[in-house]
């Protein structure tokens, strides 16, 4: 078999030149190098170089290298003593803890709200019932106020835009002279809203009376309250009614009742629960801060 | 005392037992480490700082050979120093600027401190022409081949001192041999007659 410069045989030639190789592989290469010249040239190549390699000068140390027993002195870390582990504890489990009163939160402050909304409504309904309705009657018509201050019956919603015509505060314009102009109004903003509302025929027989336009300007007050009564007759159990019919003024009639004591309680129980977790928060941070700095700068 | 007895009384934190094993191994640490760093200084230092993790880690010295235990504390350190070396070299790179902010045309870096050929005999050319020879090697061929040829180890020895197979060490060994010959054959001049002899004898 001829020799192959392969690393293979490269390792068994440098191996046998070492006496490492196997005896069975050692003799066969043995042979081979008795029989091949260039395989012998590369062998003794072999053993020049390790011949110059062994040849080299042994280095003389410069100094001894014993150890004193400073140098050997291991540096100890110091451990970081009971606070800290007890601060990251304490920071584990105030986030553990805020985690619980998000979860508490979610899961059980839902259902307490809307308990609290639901409670307060047949609360309010108890004290509606209950409320003297003497009183009623001596106040005059009860006012329903939608956000702004109105005229009683006779503004709703676009007082204030139209002031003046209806809206303005109590007792500033005379309800004769606002009259005319608050015909004007009902024909025309309100046209909409009372051809889509349904309306009964007596209803429109009375608004049908009511519209000859040109006696309308300057008319009577009394002609437009019959107008808007007549408007309003057909849904008399809306709240957005102006003005009750004359046999239902006096029933709610009743002044405003205080607000149940009970929902501000209930609603107290969240911002506390705000501030637990806020606390809670705060501390979980601060502690795992402090665990975080005090080994620095003792090991430091 | 012997070896054994030594060990034993250093791992009892026996200091002066520890100090005359040093005294025993240190030449040898010395030379394996001079030969893989190429740099005496390096040497000095990674020899010194290998007896100190020796120490404070001989309880992990479960028997066998001291010499391989002790030069693989040596040999693991040289690879973090050449590593170290790779991460940080020292050398400065950057041309060297004078006063007048002219760039320097022989810059230090550039210098060769080395004695001039004339003042070296054959011998030590041929040393340093076999000691560059080595530096040139890949890491891990020139452990190997300085152990074994160099500071004649014995395979096993080196299998454990680097912490590899046998194979792995005689494969490793082999190459080494081969780039190491290709090399010297670029310093003919410089052999030995005894070594030129051998050569024209052979051919």
């Amino acid at each position: 078999m001829k020799w192959k410069r392969t690393t293979r045989h490269w390792t068994e030639l440098s191996a046998y030149l070492d006496g490492q190789l196997a005896p069975k592989k050692a003799a066969r290469l043995q042979q081979r190098l008795s029989r091949d010249a260039a395989l012998q040239a590369e062998y003794e190549d072999l053993l020049r170089t390790r011949a110059m390699l062994r040849s080299l000068p042994k280095r003389r140390v410069p100094r001894n290298f014993t150890l004193t027993p400073d140098m050997v002195r291991a540096p100890r870390r110091q451990k970081p003593g009971f606070f800290v582990p007890v601060l990251r504890f304490s920071s584990s489990a105030a986030a553990l803890m805020l985690m619980l009163t998000f979860a508490f939160e979610l899961i059980g402050g839902a259902p307490l709200m809307t308990q609290t909304a639901q409670d307060a409504a047949p609360a309010m309904e108890m004290i509606l019932e209950n409320a003297p309705a003497e009183t009623a009657a001596d106040e005059g018509p009860m006012i329903l106020v939608w956000g702004k201050q109105t005229v009683p019956g006779l503004g709703g919603e676009m007082a204030t835009e139209m002031e003046g015509l209806g809206g303005g505060p109590q007792g500033d314009i005379p309800l004769a002279d606002a009259a005319p102009e608050m015909e004007t109004m009902v024909m025309e903003e309100a046209a909409p809203a009372i051809a889509e509302a349904p309306m009964p025929a007596a209803a429109e027989k009375e608004i049908a009376r009511a519209m000859p336009s040109d006696e309308a300007e300057g008319a009577p007050l009394e002609e437009a309250a019959v107008a808007e009564k007549a408007y309003t007759a057909g849904s008399e159990d809306s709240v957005i009614l102006g003005i009750p019919p004359e046999e239902e003024q006096g029933q709610i009639q009743q002044t405003a009742p205080p607000i149940p004591a009970p929902l501000p309680e209930r609603r107290e129980g969240m911002p506390s629960l705000r501030w637990l977790q806020v606390g809670l928060g705060t501390f979980a941070l601060g502690a795992m801060l402090v665990s975080f700095l005090i080994p620095r700068k003792r090991y430091s | 005392m012997d070896e054994l007895a030594l060990i034993n009384a250093a791992q009892n934190d026996d200091l002066d037992a520890f100090n005359r094993l040093i005294l025993a191994h240190q030449e040898l640490a010395f030379n394996v480490a001079c030969r893989i760093l190429v740099n005496p200084d390096a040497a000095e230092d990674a020899v010194q700082e290998s007896f100190i993790s020796a120490y404070n880690s001989l309880s992990s010295f479960r028997g066998g050979s001291f010499k391989a235990w002790l030069l693989r504390v040596v040999t693991n350190k040289c690879y973090d120093e050449l590593r170290r070396q790779k991460r940080r070299p020292e050398t400065e790179l950057n041309p060297i600027i004078d006063d007048s902010g002219d760039e320097i045309e022989s810059p230090t870096w550039l210098e060769d401190d080395a004695p001039s050929p004339e003042e070296h005999s054959e011998q030590a050319l041929l040393a340093e022409a076999i000691e560059e020879c080595i530096s040139r090697l890949p890491e891990n061929f020139r452990i190997v081949a300085v152990m074994i040829d160099v500071q004649d180890f014995e395979y096993q020895e080196v299998a454990k001192a680097i912490g590899k197979p046998l194979g792995t060490v005689k494969s490793r060994l082999a190459r080494a041999r081969h780039k190491l010959r290709d090399c010297l054959a670029h310093f003919r001049e410089l052999w030995d007659s005894e070594f030129r002899l051998e050569d024209e004898v052979s051919v």
